[in-house]
């Protein structure tokens, strides 16, 4: 180092110490616990990062602390990624931190990641490698702790949706250094047992140290060895496990697991009761279908009868015809003769002896006309006549005391010479005739 | 345990009863091989209706240091 001079100042001094530890250190990961954590109203954070021989300020702030996934807290043991610095004004050494992870959570992350970035490069996360699961499976084995919250899920789910599937649990711990091997175990004896024909492996929710089992690359391994198909059925739906890229099958629970393996029996009741209909159905339509051809069939047999019936038919439809065409032709000469009659009416005698008696009618009414006023001017005639008459009659002489006398043969007696005695004699008066008896004749003298 | 019963196949059953009403719907078969189908069917559905009805939910356990898988009970565990 040139050019230094001997005396500085403390601002020069610590400015320069400061340059020297930014240039000289790189990124640097610390991993420590944390402890004298603040955070002021500033939004920077300050805090003290420690082992168990030594301790180091640290800033984080507000831009960077902003990214920070996870609140830090006194007793955090914590990853930081920072630059090595001072602070001037106090000559304190400090990190500056750009990025702080839970150090138990970041450590297996990157284990994680290498172990998962491994198996995906060596190909068993591939899908060619997945088998199908069994759409109805009937014994299912399930690889987990016997006494675990998963089983428990499992088989309620079981119960519940589809109860005939046989079940065989083979026991494993699942948390715990002991547990990946115990796992890959279980799945190997599942296998050589042979017994069932899909697996679930998995446990319930925990922490991702609790879950790691599942992330070992012993489990991993047995899954993709397995010859049953298995269903990787770790924690909660946002744990992601190794387990659930190289299984079958990754169900986000263990009931999830339970729900796609097993069939849902109300709905398998639901469709053995429709076929149940579709075949009442389809044998009802079958047998009404036999009997109609059976009717249609005797039909057939009856064939002579229909066809004379037919023919009986059509015979009788031509009979009407043909009466109906002669009354017509009857019908036409009808009205010909009829016209024919009429203008032989107009020329013949008929007509004509009409018109006569027409004729002879109005001269017989004239004829009693003229009678008629005859008569009347001869009955005036007559009635004047009698009227003279009756002025000259022998009865007014009558009225004046005269009598005229007749015999019995009516003659008129002007004399006595032709009466004798016991004639009776009719003497005529005005009013009235008196017969008498001629008691006694009395002749003139004279005579 | 020897004598377990064989779980009854439902899948192998749903099919047996799918082939059947397809066979039946397809007029192609007898009147007597129908009526047949149409019993073979009916029994079919009883069963495994009677079967999901009556079914119990029945478990073991198989530990790698025995070779028969014992009775598990759940509500024990």
């Amino acid at each position: 180092m040139p050019d230094i001079p001997i005396t500085l100042t403390v601002t020069q001094l610590n400015r320069r110490a400061r340059q020297l530890l930014e240039t000289h250190f790189p990124l640097v990961w610390v991993e420590g616990e944390i402890s004298n954590l603040s955070r002021p109203g500033s939004g920077h954070w300050y805090f003290t990062l420690k082992d168990e021989q030594a301790q180091v300020r640290c800033a984080m702030f507000a831009n960077r602390n902003a990214h920070v996934r996870f609140s830090p807290e006194h007793g955090n043991h914590v990853l930081a990624r920072c630059r090595v610095s001072l602070y001037e004004g106090r000559g304190d050494f400090q990190l500056i931190v750009e990025h702080l992870e839970e150090a138990g959570f970041g450590a297996l992350q990157r284990q994680f990641d290498a172990l998962k970035q491994r198996l995906h490069a060596e190909g068993l996360f591939n899908d060619r490698h997945k088998q199908p699961l069994p759409t109805q499976p009937q014994r299912l084995g399930i690889i987990t702790s016997p006494t675990g919250a998963a089983l428990k899920d499992i088989l309620a789910v079981l119960k519940r949706r589809f109860p005939a599937i046989a079940v065989r649990v083979y026991p494993a711990l699942v948390q715990g250094k002991a547990a990946a091997a115990q796992i890959a175990a279980a799945i190997e004896l599942a296998n050589h047992d042979n017994y069932c024909d899909v697996l679930i492996v998995g446990r319930g929710g925990g922490s991702i140290e609790d879950l790691w089992p599942f992330n070992e690359e012993i489990v991993a391994r047995a899954i993709y060895r397995s010859r049953i198909p298995i269903v990787s059925a770790v924690g909660h739906e946002i744990d992601f496990t190794i387990s659930d890229f190289v299984a079958d099958y990754r169900a986000p629970t263990p009931s999830a697991a339970a729900e796609v393996l097993s069939p849902d029996g109300n709905k398998l009741l639901d469709q053995l009761r429709g076929y149940e209909k579709l075949l009442c159905e389809t044998i009802s339509r079958r047998l009404q279908s036999t009997s109609q051809r059976l009717d249609s069939l005797t039909r057939q047999l009856r064939d002579p009868g229909e066809r004379l019936k037919h023919q009986a038919q059509q015979l009788q439809a031509l009979q009407a015809r043909l009466v109906r065409t002669t009354a017509g032709q009857h019908q036409q000469l009808d009205t010909q003769l009829q016209h024919l009659r009429t203008r032989l009416e107009q020329v013949g005698p008929g007509y004509r002896i009409d018109r006569l008696s027409n004729s002879l009618n109005l001269l017989t009414h004239r004829l009693e006309r003229a009678i008629d006023t005859l008569l009347e001017q001869k009955k005036i005639r007559w009635h004047n006549a009698l009227q003279l008459l009756n002025a000259v009659s022998p009865l007014k002489t009558l009225e004046r005391g005269y009598a005229i006398v007749t015999d019995q043969q009516h003659h008129i007696l002007r004399g006595v010479a032709t009466v004798q005695v016991g004639d009776s004699i009719t003497t005529r008066l005005a009013n009235g005739s008196l017969k008498c008896k001629v008691d006694k004749i009395f002749p003139d003298s004279e005579s | 345990m020897a004598s377990r019963k064989k779980p009854l196949d439902f899948e192998e059953k749903l099919h047996q009863l799918e082939e059947l009403v397809n066979d039946m719907e397809k007029g192609t078969l007898s009147l007597e091989d129908s009526l047949k189908a149409f019993e073979a069917g009916i029994k079919i559905t009883r069963e495994c209706q009677q079967a999901l009805k009556d079914a119990q939910l029945k478990v073991d356990m198989l530990t790698s240091g025995s070779s028969e898988p014992k009775v598990f009970d759940p509500e024990s565990g």
